[in-house]
């Protein structure tokens, strides 16, 4: 990892140790330490859920995949979640109903974290400084700076976090991919018009919200201002909780964030583009509701060599016909190029959570990726909302000349909440 | 001025209550017409939106405000005119206005997207009313430091209100004001846990090497998660400040953190040392 505590990081050193995925932490996990109360390592792990209900116990179980654990803690905002998740998978569990009282808990070490997206930066900072590793589902978080502030606590603390989609996984053992990802990291193909196009898949009406609800008393079984949390305190209506939570700006940014970290953050690592982010980003829609999810026809996101991403979203409006899909080859360079690409090393295999955990390594989806792949989701939804161009600068992750547009980068939260 | 002809392209729900029949062009044509009287349009709009309880509906009011409060700085830099100053001001006259709490937030939400020095002192004024506070003080944050004032202002008048004291604090910390110094170091020593974890991020956030006797004595006082984020603003203090500073910090967290599951702090500290 390269950084020595006390000094601010050094983003460009950091991502380069980072994008190669499997820098040594040299901390071992606090459980290993052992100690009164503490399980040795020959033994298990203590595992918890944070956000029993949806995708919870799918996200748990791909946790705790070729780890010896046991579930010890689990929490939700809703008593009724927790209690039944407990009495199915362990009731010797302890429940929670706020997770901060979980991450107190020594008894933890791995924490899965199944919340609505705008808790999932809170949490996995929280985690991280309480000690624990973590798994988060995607998406990674609810706007950009929640991602920054996600790369450093776990840089801070050196734990080990993984985004909750493994696409990138299969992506790196195929040969194609590799040679693709080799060709974009060496930077031999200037200028580069590889486009790839993603077209349907990314659930617009599924998850659109219905403007327009008449609030109701939530049940007394809900914690309704914890759910908000760092979000605004909005009247309840039923569709801000469950799956439906997606369709609310305040909690995640529809269809785009919950199917675009599958789709694009595998595409981010074939490209190479697991340490930077577009430069342009245009969209074709209409205009933004400003509580509710809605339509668009596609989003068109251009690195700075050249490379595009574009969103065709086939569920509404016209198509995109501004640039044809375009594979990068090895065609592309020329022969002396080509056997320099030959002649490289594959990209060493990106690590499970399981192997990072036992191995004190970062993961193939560790924090630098993952928030690198959210915010192709945050760019796209912001050139939807924002109704403009934008231009954004990678490195200072910051819109170019849009002081407004900056302002839905580093969201406020809702006190006492804060990055 | 009759405004219904802006507000009848955008949609009402349609099948399964979403906004799927919305016709860009339609609604397009009709930001365009309306900003090209942005003021006028706004005082008409506010006065079409209602308190969610309140019968009948304001979708399309909503969405076209929302979207002229979007629209409208981009409007400015490309036709050089003053108008997102205008739209502002008159959407934060209506602050003052006879209209529901959660309208004014609304309201207060879109000057959060446009508006600029030019309306502080009107959304300051709701730092002190409990049920909009935080609408206001998010905004605030969000336009930056020229809000400082507005939250300085309400300092005094909130600290026998916990809830709009930790919104006061929080802002001043958020915006890392380093007049609020003393404020933050008063807030070390206040009963509530969170007044006093806003007060040592405000002093984090600032990073005055002299605050850091009573930062490091209040730190020690924390238990169990306030515990935790406390030794998490130490490390994010001592990336602040220069090595001899840091490296007292760090010593601290030697010092203090050695429950047998802060293994891991007594790791980070070691390294660091």
């Amino acid at each position: 990892m390269g950084k020595t505590l006390g000094m601010k990081t050094n983003r460009r050193k950091f991502l380069k140790t980072s994008a190669a995925s499997a820098a040594s932490f040299q901390i071992v996990p606090r459980h290993v330490i052992g100690g009164q109360g503490h399980t040795p390592p020959s033994e298990t792990y203590g595992a918890a859920l944070i956000g029993c209900g949806g995708r919870g116990p799918g996200t748990y179980e791909g946790m705790v995949r070729d780890l010896p654990s046991k579930l010890v803690a689990a929490c939700d905002v809703q008593k009724v979640r927790v209690d039944g998740y407990i009495k199915r998978k362990n009731p010797k569990a302890k429940p929670y109903n706020d997770f901060r009282k979980l991450l107190e808990n020594p008894d933890v070490d791995l924490v899965a974290i199944a919340t609505p997206p705008h808790w999932h930066a809170l949490i996995s900072i929280a985690a991280a400084e309480a000690g624990k590793d973590v798994l988060c589902e995607k998406p990674m978080t609810r706007f950009i700076a929640e991602g920054r502030a996600v790369v450093e606590a776990f840089e801070r603390y050196k734990r080990v976090f993984q985004i909750g989609t493994f696409g990138r996984f299969g992506a790196s053992r195929s040969s194609t991919s590799r040679t693709i990802h080799k060709i974009m990291r060496s930077g031999l193909l200037d200028p580069n018009s590889g486009v790839h196009i993603k077209k349907g898949g990314l659930k617009l009406h599924n998850w659109s919200g219905k403007p327009g609800l008449k609030p109701q008393i939530p049940s007394a079984d809900l914690d309704w201002d914890l759910y908000c949390g760092p979000s605004p305190f909005k009247p309840y209506v039923p569709p801000r909780v469950g799956g439906t939570h997606r369709n609310y700006w305040d909690y995640e940014g529809g269809g785009m964030c919950d199917m675009g970290q599958h789709h694009f953050d595998p595409q981010q690592w074939i490209y190479g583009k697991d340490d930077t982010s577009p430069v342009t980003i245009e969209a074709f829609a209409p205009p933004s509701h400003p509580d509710v999810t809605g339509m668009w026809a596609w989003v068109e996101l251009t690195y700075a060599d050249g490379f595009t991403f574009v969103m065709d979203s086939k569920e509404w409006g016209p198509g995109y016909d501004r640039k044809a899909s375009k594979q990068v080859s090895l065609s592309h360079l020329s022969e002396e190029n080509q056997e320099k690409i030959k002649a490289m090393p594959d990209p060493e295999p990106l690590l499970t959570f399981a192997e990072a955990v036992k191995q004190r390594k970062q993961a193939g989806g560790h924090p630098e990726a993952a928030h690198r792949a959210a915010c192709i989701l945050h760019l796209a939804n912001l050139a939807i909302r924002l109704g403009r161009k934008l231009q954004y600068d990678p490195e200072k992750e910051q819109f170019v000349g849009d002081e407004e547009a900056n302002r839905f980068v580093n969201v406020p939260m809702r006190s006492p909440w804060h990055l | 001025m009759d405004i219904q002809p802006y507000l009848d392209p955008f949609p009402l729900p349609a099948k399964r209550g979403i906004l799927s029949d919305i016709n860009k062009e339609k609604t397009e044509k009709a930001v365009q017409e309306a900003m090209e009287n942005p003021e006028d349009v706004a005082s008409q709009l506010v006065k079409r939106l209602l308190d969610p309880g309140a019968e009948g509906n304001d979708i399309q009011a909503r969405h076209l405000l929302h979207t002229m409060a979007v629209r409208i700085p981009d409007y400015d830099r490309k036709v050089n005119t003053n108008k997102r100053a205008k739209f502002s001001l008159v959407l934060a006259k209506t602050l003052s206005g006879n209209y529901p709490d959660r309208v004014k937030a609304f309201v207060i939400r879109q000057l959060q997207i446009c508006g600029r020095e030019e309306v502080v002192p009107a959304i300051g004024t709701f730092l002190i009313i409990k049920g909009i506070a935080d609408d206001a003080a998010q905004a605030l944050i969000a336009i930056g430091k020229v809000s400082v004032a507005q939250f300085r202002k309400a300092l005094p008048k909130v600290k026998n209100d916990l809830m709009l004291y930790r919104n006061v604090l929080h802002g001043l910390a958020e915006l890392a004001d380093e007049s609020s110094k003393e404020d933050f170091l008063e807030a070390l020593v206040n009963e509530d846990d969170e007044c006093r974890l806003l007060g040592l991020w405000g002093l984090t956030q600032i990073g005055d090497p002299s605050t850091l006797e009573d930062f490091l004595k209040s730190d020690q006082q924390e238990k169990g998660f306030s515990r935790i984020k406390a030794a998490s603003f130490c490390l994010q203090f001592a990336e602040k400040v220069q090595k001899k500073d840091a490296s007292k910090i760090y010593r601290h967290l030697q010092k203090t953190r050695t429950l047998p599951e802060e293994k891991y702090l007594q790791q980070i500290v070691s390294s660091a040392l």
